[in-house]
Formats: structure tokens, C-alpha cells, sequence
């Protein structure tokens, strides 16, 4: 008895573990692969995306009109935490038989994909039309050979805008700066700091997105670079001034320190503007805005304000990567149908209910320009006004780059490197990665 | 003859299942390691041991091993130390009750997910309104301190995180030791005029020999292998690297900068340096008592 028993347990296990190892099972709803078998004639595609309260809402509303306009079509939206959302992207593309056939794309990470063939390329035709109304800053990681391989939807802006803290302003008596000097002194003035406690940060550019863009900016707005032809030069005079200004920022004006990079413990600048009184002015891209209101209760304009955020130097110039897009992919088998669905949602009209929703800057030309932009988001007028002097950051990993600003930036500030000698490494170090 | 096949037989599934989920991916990860290796790309090419020169000269690979290192000699040490006198003054309470409900106590950390327990414990360690900081300035006067911040305190804030996370599992094994030695060899030692800390020397220690040396090995590998805490306590490896150890440059190095051959590599390294540890912690700790 005990030995039949024993034979049966095995038996079972075995037949378990050999169905779970097996072929997937088909899933109209969700598996690129699949044809749709419902016999009904409607064709389901899959849109993944990331857990945003926010942008969620907005992806369904647009399911919704695209499904109302086109009855034969369904979409289905999954989405993930963002901490998961790369790597279930990279490891479903991975599977040919599962993941989504629509996929909401980070630029960054399109440069990685565009090379291995994941993603389908975007037929010339409507390409063309995207390039016609698109901005410089939003195509660029999205091309490799010739070809595009994923569509905008917003312009990733990092720099333009400067998240303030209007009650403390109130009660400083101050007004918002103009001016690249009137920031600093502003900051300068009211910074005030208990040794490892801040009462108040006046400037806090220390970010993992915030630090570099301002730099670069600097950079740009001075009329220098920091590429020299495809390798990169930061340890150029104009390079090593504007790192040495920020350092000192730091180090001798005691605007904020590198909790901002370093400390698991604190929250990011903007929500710590949003959730205490410990910041006075954040730079910030306009996302933040719709967090504020609809995820910290707050109300525009009386907790808290997005103002313009002076350049450093005459020419009004800044550095974007590519933002988020939608990108199909290249092993589905419903790309007619998903082609439709991203073309119909990059429409300038309805991209731009879909950017007003999520708080984003819209990649299309006609979308930005269109006063309805202002009136839904009146904090995006500084920014529009300069949306032109975008340049797209570079055809490399940007994660690469900002792990390596970052850390330039804490030896210089802790361990007292000089900036050139700084700079230099990391020239050495992104160039090598290259 | 016939029993022999039928255990083969028996065994089978298990043995399906640690090769497929176990044994394969060691060797698949091994093999990756000599390609420069995308799992989207079509095809990889064999660059030899080109990722491994990489690490010798990679100051980051250099400094999370360090790191490693220390985290493993220091909290491994600390472990022990602490589970076994605990387990010990836990064995000497006089009511079965209080001894079980110490045990549970100690244990129910072990039971909440690493992961939420590190975002807790990210809380506690804030610099303004973090509950340590509280209780050391209203206690002894202590000024804040950044524990997560400044680079010489990351790796004792973590050490501590991870002590209070782990000892309950130690203890529970040490207890179970404890209650299985006869209670004539204490009787006996009583009799000898043998104290509490003789006692423990000479007769707990030794006849716990093999629970030691089982609870060591263990608590050596899954310390070389934590994760969780270093992700969320050492923000993107913490200033200066200072909480970068060897796990948490395998996941950076594969999911964020996409370079799984190079990583596989550090993975293979990570491997061996958890077999030596182990070869060396098992040789010293050859036990032969018995009783």
C-alpha cells in the first residue's frame, strides 16, 4: 500500500511538473501570438504600461474612445509597478508567445531594444507625419538605421521649471526669482541647515534626474558642450566652472546636501516640498504637478506653484532625452491592429487630452501650441515658451551617464577631488562605456 | 535490486525538478558569462574571458566584494554570538510558556517579508523625524545622525537592519539543540560544582557542535545572497558605493545597464567565493562529538 502510494505521489508530481513546463496555454486576451479565436470578429491586443494613478485613467479613456470608434478592436491594459515594469518588458520580449502587443516604452530603454529587432519598426508613412510635428529631443532614441522603432507621446523636460514653495515664499516676503542670480541669492539667503538636519533647503538640484540637467543646461546656456563629436568631453573650461559652481552650491552656500542622491531614508526633493516645510525651491519637470494635487491633496497656486526656472547662461538652451512612447511589438501578430491603436492615441488632438491628464508636455508641435494646453495646465506656459531650445541629450544609455554624474558629483563634494581631475575620470569612464 | 529502482523511481520528480530550476540555470549562467550577452539580441558573441578581465580593473566590482565581506564576517559573527546566548537565556527560563512566547517574539521578524521590513526601517533611520534619532537625542542627547546618507554608517545601519531581521531563525535552531542535550550532563556538572558560564562552555557549546556548524553554513550563504535591504536601505548602492555589495551590482548590472554576460560573471564569481567560505567554515568546524 505504501509503495502504491508512494508510486502515485511520483506520478502525480511528475505530470504536474510536465504540464507547468509545457506549451502555454492560449489567451486571446493577453498573448500577441494568438489570433483571436472567439469566432466574433472583434481582435483583442494587449497595452502594457506601469501602476500610475494618474496616467491609468487617462490610458482608459483612450482605450475607451479607440474601442468606441473601432468596434472590432479590443484593448486590454495591463500594468506593473514601475520597479518591475523594465524588467517584465525585457523578460516578456524575451518570450515570443507572451507579452503585449503595445507596450508603453521609455526612450532610454528603446536604444537597447531598437538594436536586437523586439520592437516592430513604425511604417514610413505615419513616421513621417510624427517627424513633421515632433520636437528634436523626442524622436531621438527611438531611431536606429534609419528606422523609428517607437512613437512619443510627451517631451521629457528636466529643466524649465522650478517647483516653489508658495506658502514659505508668503512668509519670507520674497517673489519668485527671474533671474539665474536672483534664484541663488534667494537660495543663498535662506538656506539654513542644524548639521545633518535641514530647517530649510533653498535650492535642492540634488536628484538622480534633477543634478545632471541642471549641469548640462548650465553647459548648454553658456554656449559650451559637453560632446565632442560622438565622445564625451565635460572636462572642458566651461564644464569644470559650472560643476564647480554647483559644488559649491553645496559645499560653501549650503542650499541642501546629497541626501537627494544618497539617503534611502528621505523621500525625493519635490515630495518633500510637497509633504513638509523643509524645501523652498525644487527643480522639477512638470509631472509633478498632477502629484501634488491629486495624490498630496494640495491646491495649485496656494501650496504650491511651478514657475519658469532661469538658464544659467544667454542662450536659452537645455538637454531632453526621449520620454515615454508607445512601441509595438515586433513578434505579435496583431500589428495591423496595434498600429491603429498608437496612431489613433498620437493623434495631436487626443494625444493632447492624454498629456493634459497625465501632466505631461506633449511631444507634437500642434498639441503644445494648442491654448487648450495652457488653459487645462496654466504652470506649463513657462514651459512651452521655451520647448524649442530642447536638444536631445545623445544617442547613449542616460542611466549610465547619471550614475556617473552622481558619483562624480559625491567625490567631489566628499572627498575634496578637484573638478578637473573629476571631470576627466569621467570622460574616461563614459567614454569606456560607450 | 527492485527497491533500488523503486526509489530511483520515486526520486525522479525531485531530481527533474533540481536540475530544470537549479542546476540548469547555474550552468546556463555560467556559460553566459563568457558572451556579451542581450537576450533580445539574436545573436551573442563568445568574447572568452573577457568579462572576467573586466573585473579586475572594475573599482565598483572591487568595493562591493569588500563590502560583502564585511557585511558577511561582521553580521555572521554577530549572529551567532547574539542567537546563541539568547537561545541560552531563553533555555534557562523556568516555564515552558515564557519560553515559547520568547521564541515567538524573536522569531515573527523573520516572518514579515525582507522587503517591507527594510521600507519600515528606511522610516526609522530619517535624519529629521526618524524614531532612532528621536530616541537618541531624548535618551543621551545625540544629535541626528544621517544613517543612510554618510558613507561611514550605511553598512552598521544595514548590519543592525539585518541582525534584528534574522537572529529569530538562529535562536528557534539553537533552542531545538538546547532541549535535545540530556539534562544529566548538567546534572553532573552541577555535582562538580560547574557555574552557568562553565556549564555553557563546556557542555552546551560542545555537545551543539553539529547545530553550530549547520547554523554557520547557512547563515554564510544567505547572507552572501541578501538583497532586499541593500535595494531599499542604500540608495543606488548608497554614497560612495558604501552599501554596493555583490548582489545588488548583479541586478544593476543586468536589468539597468543590460550587460548580463558581465554580470553572469560577477554571478560566477559570487558563486565561488560562497564555496570557499563554506569549504573553509565546514573544514574548521569538523565536529566528531557525540553523545
Amino acid at each position: 500500500m505504501k509503495k502504491f502510494t508512494s508510486c502515485a505521489l511520483a506520478v502525480i508530481l511528475s505530470a504536474a511538473m510536465l504540464t507547468g513546463c509545457g506549451a502555454p496555454a492560449a489567451n486571446t486576451g493577453s498573448s500577441p501570438a494568438s489570433a483571436d479565436k472567439s469566432g466574433t470578429g472583434v481582435t483583442t491586443i494587449t497595452l502594457w504600461s506601469h501602476i500610475d494613478v494618474n496616467w491609468n485613467p487617462a490610458q482608459d479613456k483612450m482605450i475607451a474612445d479607440f474601442e468606441a470608434a473601432n468596434p472590432d478592436i479590443k484593448v486590454v491594459r495591463e500594468s506593473f509597478p514601475y520597479d518591475e515594469f523594465e524588467s517584465k518588458t525585457q523578460t516578456s520580449l524575451l518570450s515570443k508567445e507572451g507579452g503585449a502587443d503595445v507596450y508603453q516604452l521609455w526612450g532610454g530603454w528603446a536604444i537597447d531594444y531598437s538594436k536586437t529587432g523586439a520592437f516592430a519598426p513604425v511604417p514610413d508613412a505615419y513616421m513621417a507625419k510624427v517627424k513633421e510635428d515632433s520636437y528634436e529631443p523626442v524622436l531621438g532614441s527611438f531611431g536606429y538605421n534609419g528606422k523609428y522603432y517607437g512613437v512619443p507621446l510627451e517631451y521629457n523636460i528636466e529643466y524649465g521649471g522650478l517647483l516653489v514653495n508658495t506658502p514659505k515664499f508668503k512668509e519670507l516676503g520674497i517673489q519668485y526669482p527671474t533671474t539665474w542670480d536672483e534664484m541663488i541669492n534667494i537660495a543663498k539667503k535662506n538656506s539654513s541647515s542644524n548639521g545633518a538636519v535641514y530647517n530649510l533647503r533653498g535650492l535642492d538640484f540634488v536628484g538622480w534626474d534633477t543634478l545632471p540637467y541642471t549641469w548640462l543646461s548650465m553647459i548648454l546656456s553658456s554656449g559650451g558642450s559637453y560632446m565632442d563629436g560622438d565622445k564625451f568631453n565635460f572636462n572642458n573650461p566651461t564644464g569644470v566652472a559650472t560643476m564647480q559652481k554647483l559644488v559649491d552650491y553645496v559645499t560653501v552656500d549650503k542650499m541642501t546636501n546629497l541626501d537627494g542622491l544618497t539617503n534611502a531614508s528621505e523621500t525625493e526633493p519635490y515630495q518633500k516640498l510637497f509633504t513638509s516645510a523643509e524645501e523652498l525651491m525644487v527643480p522639477r519637470g512638470p509631472w509633478v504637478v498632477p502629484e501634488g494635487i491629486n495624490v498630496d491633496g494640495l491646491k495649485y497656486g496656494q501650496d504650491f506653484e511651478y514657475v519658469s526656472m532661469p538658464f544659467y547662461g544667454p542662450k536659452k538652451l537645455f538637454a531632453a532625452e526621449t520620454g515615454w512612447g508607445l512601441a509595438v511589438n515586433a513578434s505579435s501578430k496583431k500589428q495591423e491592429a496595434a498600429w491603429k491603436f498608437v496612431e489613433f492615441w498620437t493623434d495631436p488632438n487626443r494625444v493632447l487630452q492624454y498629456d493634459i491628464a497625465c501632466g505631461m508636455v506633449p511631444a507634437s508641435k500642434t498639441a503644445a501650441n494648442n491654448p487648450e494646453l495652457i488653459k487645462a495646465m496654466p504652470y506649463m506656459a513657462p514651459l512651452v515658451k521655451v520647448l524649442d531650445g530642447g536638444r536631445f541629450i545623445g544617442y547613449f544609455n542616460t542611466d549610465k551617464l547619471k550614475e556617473n554624474v552622481k558619483a562624480t558629483f559625491i567625490d567631489i563634494v566628499n572627498n575634496k577631488t578637484p573638478v578637473a581631475e573629476a571631470l576627466g575620470k569621467l570622460d574616461s569612464t563614459m567614454n569606456a562605456a560607450k | 535490486m527492485k527497491n533500488n529502482r523503486f526509489v530511483y523511481f520515486v526520486l525522479l520528480p525531485i531530481f527533474i525538478l533540481l536540475a530544470v530550476f537549479f542546476v540548469l540555470p547555474i550552468v546556463g549562467g555560467f556559460a553566459i558569462s563568457f558572451f556579451d550577452y542581450n537576450p533580445l539580441r539574436a545573436i551573442n558573441h563568445f568574447i572568452g574571458f573577457e568579462n572576467f578581465g573586466k573585473l579586475i580593473s572594475d573599482k565598483i566590482f572591487l568595493k562591493s566584494t569588500v563590502n560583502t565581506l564585511v557585511f558577511v564576517g561582521i553580521t555572521v559573527t554577530l549572529n551567532i554570538f547574539i542567537t546563541l546566548v539568547l537561545a541560552q537565556l531563553i533555555s534557562m527560563l523556568p516555564w515552558a510558556k515564557f519560553r515559547a512566547f520568547f521564541r515567538v517574539v524573536f522569531f515573527m521578524p523573520c516572518v514579515a517579508p525582507l522587503i517591507a521590513s527594510s521600507v519600515v526601517w528606511g522610516g526609522l533611520y530619517a535624519t529629521k523625524y526618524g524614531l532612532i534619532n528621536n530616541m537618541l537625542k531624548n535618551l543621551f542627547g545625540i544629535a541626528p545622525v544621517n544613517w543612510l546618507g554618510t558613507a561611514s554608517h550605511v553598512m552598521p545601519a544595514i548590519i543592525i537592519f539585518t541582525l534584528w531581521a534574522d537572529i529569530g531563525y538562529n535562536i528557534i535552531l539553537f533552542s531545538a539543540g538546547m532541549d535535545g542535550i540530556p539534562p544529566d550532563f548538567y546534572e553532573a556538572a552541577e555535582i562538580d560544582g560547574a557555574g552557568m558560564i562553565k556549564k555553557f562552555f563546556y557542555i552546551t557549546l560542545p555537545l551543539l557542535g553539529r547545530t553550530v556548524s549547520f547554523v554557520v553554513a547557512m547563515t554564510i550563504i544567505s547572507h552572501f545572497q541578501m538583497f532586499a535591504q541593500f535595494q531599499v536601505l542604500a540608495k543606488l548602492g548608497g554614497p560612495e558605493n558604501s552599501g554596493n555589495v555583490l548582489t545588488y551590482y548583479i541586478y544593476k548590472t543586468a536589468f539597468q545597464t543590460k550587460d548580463m554576460g558581465y554580470a553572469s560573471a560577477i554571478a560566477v564569481v559570487l558563486f565561488i567565493l560562497i564555496m570557499i567560505v563554506t569549504v573553509i567554515q565546514q573544514r574548521l568546524n569538523r565536529v566528531e562529538w557525540g553523545y
